[in-house]
């Protein structure tokens, strides 16, 4: 009966064009609400509900192996940062910046004592990673060593705690 | 009411709009903690350095070393012995050398060689490789003349200008196969006599026989030295002589009367004075004597016929006649000084017991001196024993 009502409302419209004009916007917003919520969609079976994801966090893990030596007293070498991202979205990631806990090496306590190394926080990235993808990238120049670095930390790697921020 | 296409776009535009509008508003923003990694480099090994050497000077020089493209901040210079010991380092190389070259000075003799380890702030590098040996080679102990004479045997003179000795002792680290150097100058002209092999540890090279003919009389200077046999020449050891082969002669004799004295009459305080062609040594007038002011004993000996003489007890001028008439007795003058000035020598007279023997002579004469040759210069010349007049004009004297 309320079909029946609109259908009637609507040939009580004055212009064919306006019929027109309303049938453009509603699929225009059915459209458009789908671009919106299409991202966080998830299929699910057996039930008649529907729950958005839950965003995770992006795994980091061992770069070492990338690494270049680069650093000397005095000298500045870059951050190589090894992500996963384990959501069904793609990511940017925008900053690197210090993490918490110290920077060690593979050297041992004499250098780790004093690695002389710092990292500098880093924005205005743009490093992308796709659905359920890896990547491996460089922060260019952002290490710096400083003159009290031991000598025993030549050649070393250095683990540096950082926090990666990424937006979908 | 009409509805216009204007109006279709408008209200198409809104919706699209507000719906990506909406998208924005439900990006997600995550933060991930974790692990970066970043990597050093190693400092390189230092570049094996070469060696120039100047007496007992080596100067060490080396390439320079860079890390990342950037200059190292400087070496560590290391000296060691041949058996590979570790040497202390004198100070122009020791410590942080920033330049690629460094010169250590006074090394001690023996056979070294280097090595050089760059170093950036706290970080060390690889020592480079040992240098070739440098033999740096000790200087003579000394140089000196074995046969000279004079005083304080200083002097190259007469009796032995043509046959001088010369020894040159060597240190411990001499070696047979170190080469001996010697040469006498006196400035302008230099003898160089043929070189003579090093000695087995400490030892004496000495030449003998040596002219120094051709050299000026004055300042003769001996200087030795060892060359090893790689080349490196050791710092010099000098010694200075005087060649002085003239012997000395008698210049003037004076005998002088005290201020408000009798003339011709010979007082406690009268004056004789012997002056000599150059200082004399005051040993070989009277021995024992500095040429200080002395006591001696003065001696007028009566010659009616020649005229009196006088002397000083064991002294050495020579024989002094006054070719006057002093004494009708022998005298002797006790409390006598005698001092020297240079090339002068002057006895005052002291006191006698004689007096009644003393004349007054009236005639005026010079005296004559006849010198010994026992007396002898500076360099040890032995005394012309030409005679000498008093100059001047005849007078009284005393």
């Amino acid at each position: 009966m309320r079909w029946a009502g609109l259908t009637a409302a609507l040939r009580t419209l004055a212009s064919a064009r306006l019929r027109l004009a309303l049938a453009l916007f509603l699929t225009l917003l059915a459209v458009a609400s789908g671009v919106t919520f299409g991202g966080w969609n998830v299929t699910g079976t057996g039930s008649g509900y529907s729950k958005a994801l839950s965003a995770q966090s992006l795994t980091l893990s061992d770069a070492s192996a990338s690494t270049s030596a680069q650093l000397y007293p005095g000298g500045s070498g870059d951050l190589t940062v090894k992500v996963t991202n384990p959501n069904p979205f793609a990511v940017t990631i925008t900053a690197v910046s210090t993490g918490s806990g110290s920077i060690t090496s593979n050297k041992g306590a004499a250098c780790d004592a004093s690695t002389g190394v710092t990292y500098t926080n880093t924005t205005g990235l743009a490093q992308a990673v796709s659905a359920g993808a890896g990547v491996t990238f460089s922060v260019p120049a952002k290490v710096t060593m400083s003159n009290a670095s031991d000598t025993t930390c030549q050649g070393a790697i250095f683990t540096i705690p950082i926090a990666v921020t990424a937006t979908s | 009411m009409t509805c216009t296409p204007r109006l279709i776009v408008l209200i198409v535009t809104c919706v699209g709009v507000a719906s990506f509008t909406s998208t924005a508003e439900a990006a997600w923003v995550v933060t991930s903690t974790g692990s970066g990694y970043s990597k050093a480099l190693a400092m390189p090994t230092g570049a094996t350095p070469t060696l120039t050497t100047s007496t007992n000077n080596a100067t060490v020089s080396w390439a320079a070393s860079t890390i990342g493209g950037a200059a190292v901040s400087g070496y560590t210079v290391r000296r060691y012995d041949s058996a590979n010991t570790l040497q202390s380092i004198a100070a122009s190389c020791s410590g942080l050398v920033t330049a690629t070259t460094c010169t250590e000075t006074s090394i001690p003799a023996g056979h070294w060689k280097y090595t050089v380890t760059p170093k950036r702030g706290s970080w060390v590098g690889g020592e480079s490789a040992h240098s070739a040996l440098v033999h740096i080679v000790a200087a003579p102990l000394s140089v000196a003349c074995g046969n000279c004479g004079g005083a304080g045997s200083a002097y190259i003179n007469s009796s032995n200008a043509t046959s001088v000795t010369i020894a040159v002792t060597l240190t411990a680290s001499s070696e047979t196969t170190d080469i001996v150097h010697l040469t006498l100058t006196d400035g302008t002209t230099t003898i160089t006599p043929a070189t003579k092999p090093g000695t087995s540890g400490s030892g004496t090279v000495t030449w003998t026989a040596i002219s120094t003919a051709t050299l000026n009389q004055g300042a003769i200077t001996l200087t030795a030295w060892v060359t090893a046999s790689t080349g490196e020449q050791s710092p010099t050891a000098t010694h200075g002589y005087t060649k002085d082969t003239i012997a000395p002669t008698a210049t003037d004799i004076q005998a002088t009367n005290k201020t408000n004295g009798t003339s011709g009459r010979m007082e406690t305080g009268d004056q004789i004075t012997y002056t000599f062609s150059e200082q004399m040594n005051p040993a070989s007038l009277l021995t024992g004597w500095s040429g200080s002011s002395t006591t001696v004993t003065v001696s007028v000996t009566n010659n009616s016929s020649t005229g009196d003489t006088f002397a000083i007890a064991s002294a050495n001028y020579g024989t002094v006649s006054t070719n006057a008439d002093y004494v009708s007795a022998s005298i002797t003058w006790t409390g006598s000084s005698m001092t020297q000035s240079g090339a002068t020598v002057t006895v005052t007279i002291g006191t006698t017991s004689g007096g009644s023997n003393l004349k007054t002579n009236s005639t005026a004469k010079n005296i004559s001196w006849a010198p010994s040759a026992t007396a002898t210069d500076l360099a040890g010349n032995a005394m012309s024993t030409t005679s000498r007049t008093e100059t001047g004009a005849l007078d009284m004297e005393f």
